[in-house]
């Protein structure tokens, strides 16, 4: 990856951390309460937690999108805030939860393009990107459709390729698996395991988290409320049934499956 | 490879094959600028330039439907605003098939056909350059980045507020099981202040998305546009066309009403 020497980053500094953020809604919802997370540079992490938790808000303040009333976000060592928005959104990517919301130009390659564009490339090199992004993502066929009419699962490949061509040092993705068919899902999934650098996914998956996550972050009414390692986190029923969650199905022990099977033929 | 699918369905290499932007945007403008220019009585002498436009639905990505909608828009406003003309001018002027023309109907069928001509123009120039190139073209022709980055956003926006029209209109007609009931106006003007409110927030989300990608208020092109010879004589042609159908007095050689237009 070209261009990664940008003013003020710090190598060795961690792809993202957070120091006691706290974000509040207008109407007095609570975002985030008070959390401190750090993600390495080669990292795969999966935030995981109960609708309204506070994960979507996550997503959105990494790259600025939303700005903390308390704490400080740093990504790649730039302190996210107005001066190094630019910088900070190069090097983080974002794909947000609904691909609709991502895909905005008329053709695939033209809203592909439209990131590299943005920070800087040329024509030339900006096409060159988006066409290789969408090779990478299997739509290189597609380069000429209008994004509105693919698939969901082509919409979800594409909405990473928008980012994948922006050439992040981190990917952050919101609910990248939702509503894909389990085709679309593993592809998406081989996909995120592909990518290079960081990687935060944002997920109600929990199976999804076990493929491409090696650490897992739980959060609820936007507190941090547990971190480590996948298998080990969403081995603990307890802990997830506390925040609304249910095991994944390829942890549950022999006992866990026949007690779910009782339970279906009591129905 | 080109498809007629609808006015979105474009290859992404056009831009570079085709015409300047700049250049179909000065022509379509100009269209647009001779059309208004004509007297409210000169329907005989307006209809030529109705060829200009079907050569250049011909020509454009654009499908009959897409047409069709866009015009099934517009009309209603030329017809409201012009449908008193009848009353207020019912002088007869004209004879046609046996059928005496008055004054203000000649007028409301000079404005309506004035406003499905614009709308037919900017279509093809909508179907021709994505907004992208567009938004630069505006640019290139010296029109301030405020105003063109307000023209791509609310383009942007006008389509995101139909693709939610749409959606709603799909969920009330699942349960509105052919009633009138679904259509009374305290029905229709709550999905009408739902639909605003759903589509800002759905604006601010894309924008969301527009600036996790770097937008800063202008919108990239990919193609360098590149002003060429077929450009300007694109142009002339159009110019001249339309300066021909304008000003020289055709229908007075063919001995019929010209409405005042070349007097």
């Amino acid at each position: 990856m070209a261009e990664r020497a940008g003013a003020g980053a710090d190598a060795d500094a961690p792809a993202v951390r957070l120091h006691e953020v706290s974000f509040d809604y207008p109407d007095g919802t609570v975002g985030l309460a008070g959390v401190s997370l750090e993600v390495g540079r080669e990292e795969s992490l999966a935030v995981v937690g109960p609708n309204g938790a506070g994960k979507s808000t996550l997503a959105l303040l990494l790259p600025g999108l939303l700005v903390p009333a308390r704490g400080s976000i740093e990504v790649c060592g730039l302190p996210v805030g107005r001066r190094t928005l630019t910088e900070v959104r190069r090097r983080l990517g974002l794909v947000l939860e609904s691909p609709d919301d991502q895909l905005f130009l008329g053709t695939l390659l033209e809203d592909v393009a439209f990131g590299p564009l943005n920070h800087g490339a040329s024509p030339e090199e900006a096409r060159a990107r988006a066409l290789a992004a969408l090779d990478a993502v299997g739509l290189a066929d597609a380069a000429a459709r209008f994004p509105g009419h693919l698939s969901s699962g082509q919409k979800r490949a594409a909405a990473l390729a928008t980012v994948l061509a922006m050439r992040p040092e981190v990917f952050v993705m919101d609910e990248p698996t939702a509503n894909l068919d389990p085709r679309a899902r593993r592809a998406v999934l081989a996909l995120i395991l592909r990518l290079p650098g960081a990687r935060i996914v944002v997920t109600h998956d929990l199976e999804a988290a076990l493929d491409c996550c090696a650490r897992t972050a739980l959060f609820d009414g936007g507190r941090l409320v547990a971190a480590g390692p996948t298998a080990e986190l969403l081995a603990d029923g307890e802990l997830l049934a506390a925040h609304g969650l249910d095991k994944p199905h390829s942890l549950l022990t022999p006992e866990e499956h026949a007690a779910m099977h009782q339970r279906r033929r009591a129905h | 490879m080109r498809t007629r699918t609808g006015a979105n369905a474009r290859t992404a290499t056009d831009a570079s094959r085709g015409p300047d932007p700049r250049a179909l945007v000065l022509a379509t403008f100009a269209y647009v600028g001779f059309v208004a220019s004509f007297p409210r009585h000169a329907f005989v002498a307006l209809a030529p330039l109705a060829l200009v436009a079907a050569l250049g639905v011909a020509l454009a990505p654009v499908t009959g439907r897409a047409l069709g909608v866009r015009l099934a828009w517009a009309a209603p406003f030329a017809l409201a605003v012009g449908l008193g003309s009848p009353w207020l001018e019912p002088r007869p002027v004209a004879l046609v098939g046996g059928v005496v023309l008055g004054a203000g109907t000649l007028a409301l069928g000079v404005l309506v056909l004035k406003v499905l001509l614009c709308v037919t123009a900017l279509t093809v120039l909508g179907a021709l350059v994505p907004l992208g190139p567009l938004t630069e073209a505006l640019r290139g022709l010296g029109l301030p980045r405020v105003l063109v980055g307000q023209v791509a956003l609310l383009g942007r926006y006008l389509e995101l507020l139909r693709h939610e029209a749409e959606r709603m209109r799909r969920a009330r007609a699942l349960r509105s099981g052919g009633s009138a009931r679904a259509l009374r106006p305290r029905v229709v003007g709550a999905m009408a202040g739902v639909l605003l409110v759903r589509a800002l927030e759905r604006g601010a989300r894309v924008h969301r998305a527009m600036l996790a990608r770097g937008f800063d208020g202008t919108l990239p092109a990919l193609e360098r546009s590149r002003w060429r010879l077929g450009d300007t004589a694109l142009l002339a042609a159009v110019v001249a066309g339309c300066a021909l159908v304008r000003l020289a007095p055709w229908t007075s050689w063919l001995g019929w009403s010209d409405g005042g237009a070349h007097g």
